[in-house]
């Protein structure tokens, strides 16, 4: 297992001495976070290395402000990552290399607190990663309001690979509590690699429907359980530029 | 200013899903159903008695979390009442910099001329308080009528390469979009005659003038001052407008002014010049050069009435944005 575990760290690019946890899995303080509801977290080296042998994705978590971010932010942002790879994992995507980057407050020069939809593009235009992974900005205080409501973060619908193309150019999610903001982690990941809602302005009236992932929060049934996702959207997803194949 | 090349969505939840009573507990209280960021964020959607007294007194709170002051701050601004105003003004003696920013930003919608000093003052500040005072003192003053100076083009513009350019195209504004947009700008008195559109690439922005520049018609371009915004529309799934960019001139010498584009809070996207002769005003714009600035160019007249837009086009690829720094932990 260990030739074969540093075989598939190389090959999602984590080379040297490693982490199994902050390095291999992504977390970023490099252990397991707790669940809100107190339920007990597991992850599954066998799994993890399943998903990275077939189509994955590599994600890059950028915290903007990262001096005003606390231990219990990072909580938050590693909730949001365990709970990404369980509710992708049943249609066969998987999270690879995830790594974490910071912008300071300073730098971020305003845009660590957006306040409109514009300003969450300025920040994907004005930052990004050479890398292959999907960059998703974590600003620490989001507040956008919109449509009678808060914007709990945005994306692309099916957001370039090329870094330099015009636009959204990478995900944003804001810091909502545990379960929220893991709900809109994966939600807004799945916008960038090419789902769009399953519903226009008003929410679907089926429950299947409005337990999919892609429900907009405000008609999820549930923040917890409403993360599903069809064999149709996973197909989508793997079609995604961004998408991998198996190591 | 950049052409979105993709549709794009977002995650939201709405206020009207909660009572006051328990976005209050959430938000002040600590428990309920959403955390309290969220609680407080919905709470700013909501019309209630005690908003001011709540806000007002998260926001005077050296102990609370800095977010949340800011949004209190934030909430206030929107309300903009005499007694929200007031409530803003005693946080300006926040200690704390993101409480700080958030009282500037809020100001810079709402305050008024008394408040310009205290913001310059808080500009004094170095870092982020600073930079975040400059531009609400930036907007604050083009608001109440006393806007600093628009320099001209220091750097070279960033125009379009050949074989690397898309066309935007400008389109006829229907009476209802233009009183959309011209509502969604709080703040500001934008005029619906003379409104332009712009579409790119599934992108629509909208110029609307503000009213006093329009009755001034090609004066305006004599004076000092913003004349008018660039509204987005959010059309995927979300509905309605946003500002975006403030459109600000400035006279120089012989009949000449500059012209600054700016995002709503203040960061310059596109500078320019133009020229004021015989019953027209020419002008020529081009994209300011910064991490992830898309070149673009737009040239045109302005007869006093009506923008006229004679060639506009965007390059196709965003100049290399900036590269965060990885994390080190432990």
């Amino acid at each position: 297992m260990a030739a074969s575990l540093r075989a598939l760290a190389g090959c999602i690019g984590v080379t040297g001495p490693f982490s199994v946890l902050g390095d291999f899995f992504g977390f970023a303080r490099r252990r397991l976070p707790p669940d809100p509801t107190g339920v007990r977290v597991e992850v599954s080296l066998k799994e993890q290395v399943a998903r990275l042998r077939g189509a994955h994705l590599h994600l890059n978590v950028i915290a903007v402000g990262s001096d005003q971010f606390t231990d219990a932010d990072y909580q938050e942002i590693d909730y949001s990552i365990f709970k990404l790879r369980n509710v992708y994992r049943p249609v066969n995507v998987g999270v690879g290399r995830i790594k974490h980057w910071v912008i300071s407050t300073a730098d971020a020069d305003g845009l660590d607190s957006p306040t409109t939809e514009g300003q969450l593009e300025d920040l994907t235009r004005a930052w990004t990663v050479r890398n292959d992974g999907v960059d998703l900005f974590v600003p620490h205080n989001m507040a956008i309001p919109s449509n009678g409501g808060m914007i709990l973060g945005k994306s692309a619908v099916g957001g370039p690979c090329d870094k330099d193309a015009k636009g959204f150019s990478g995900a944003t999610c804001g810091l909502w509590g545990s379960e929220q903001t893991a709900r809109t982690f994966a939600h807004e990941l799945g916008h960038y690699i090419g789902l769009s809602h399953n519903h226009g302005a008003d929410c679907p009236t089926g429950t299947t429907a409005r337990n999919n992932l892609m429900a907009q929060s405000r008609c999820a049934v549930s923040t917890r359980g409403s993360v599903l996702l069809t064999a149709t959207q996973g197909n989508t997803m793997d079609d995604h530029c961004s998408i991998k194949s198996g190591c | 200013m950049s052409d979105a090349s993709s549709d794009q969505a977002h995650d939201l939840v709405h206020a009207g899903d909660y009572s006051v009573e328990e976005l209050r507990e959430a938000a002040f209280g600590g428990g309920g159903r959403v955390s309290r960021p969220l609680a407080l964020g919905l709470l700013g959607r909501k019309e209630y008695p005690e908003k001011v007294r709540d806000f007002g007194r998260l926001l005077a709170d050296e102990n609370e979390m800095p977010r949340l002051r800011m949004m209190a701050a934030q909430a206030l601004g929107e309300v903009g009442s005499p007694p929200a105003v007031r409530a803003l003004e005693r946080g300006l003696e926040a200690k704390n910099g993101v409480a700080l920013r958030g009282v500037a930003e809020a100001l810079a919608r709402v305050g008024a001329q008394r408040h310009v000093a205290a913001l310059q003052t808080l500009a004094k500040r170095p870092g982020p308080v600073g930079k975040a005072a400059a531009r609400s003192v930036d907007v604050l003053s083009a608001r109440v009528g006393a806007p600093r100076r628009v320099a001209p083009p220091a750097a070279a513009p960033l125009r379009p390469e050949q074989g690397q350019v898309a066309p935007i195209e400008v389109v006829a504004v229907p009476a209802r979009e233009a009183a959309a947009a011209a509502a969604a700008v709080r703040g500001r008195k934008l005029a619906r005659a003379g409104a332009t559109a712009f579409h790119c690439q599934g992108r629509q922005l909208m110029f609307l003038f503000g009213e006093d520049a329009l009755k001034q018609g090609l004066a305006a371009v004599g004076k000092r001052g913003e004349i008018g915004v660039l509204t987005e529309a959010r059309t995927v799934e979300s509905e309605g407008w946003e500002q975006r960019y403030r459109v600000l001139v400035d006279p120089a010498a012989r009949g000449a002014f500059n012209v600054l584009v700016t995002t709503e809070d203040g960061r310059p996207v596109l500078r320019g010049q133009g020229r004021l002769r015989d019953n027209e005003a020419t002008y020529e714009l081009a994209a300011v050069d910064s991490p992830g600035s898309i070149p673009l160019e737009v040239r045109g007249r302005f007869d006093g009435k009506r923008l006229k837009i004679e060639q506009a086009r965007s390059g196709k690829r965003a100049r290399p944005a900036k590269p965060p720094l990885e994390l080190h932990r432990g």
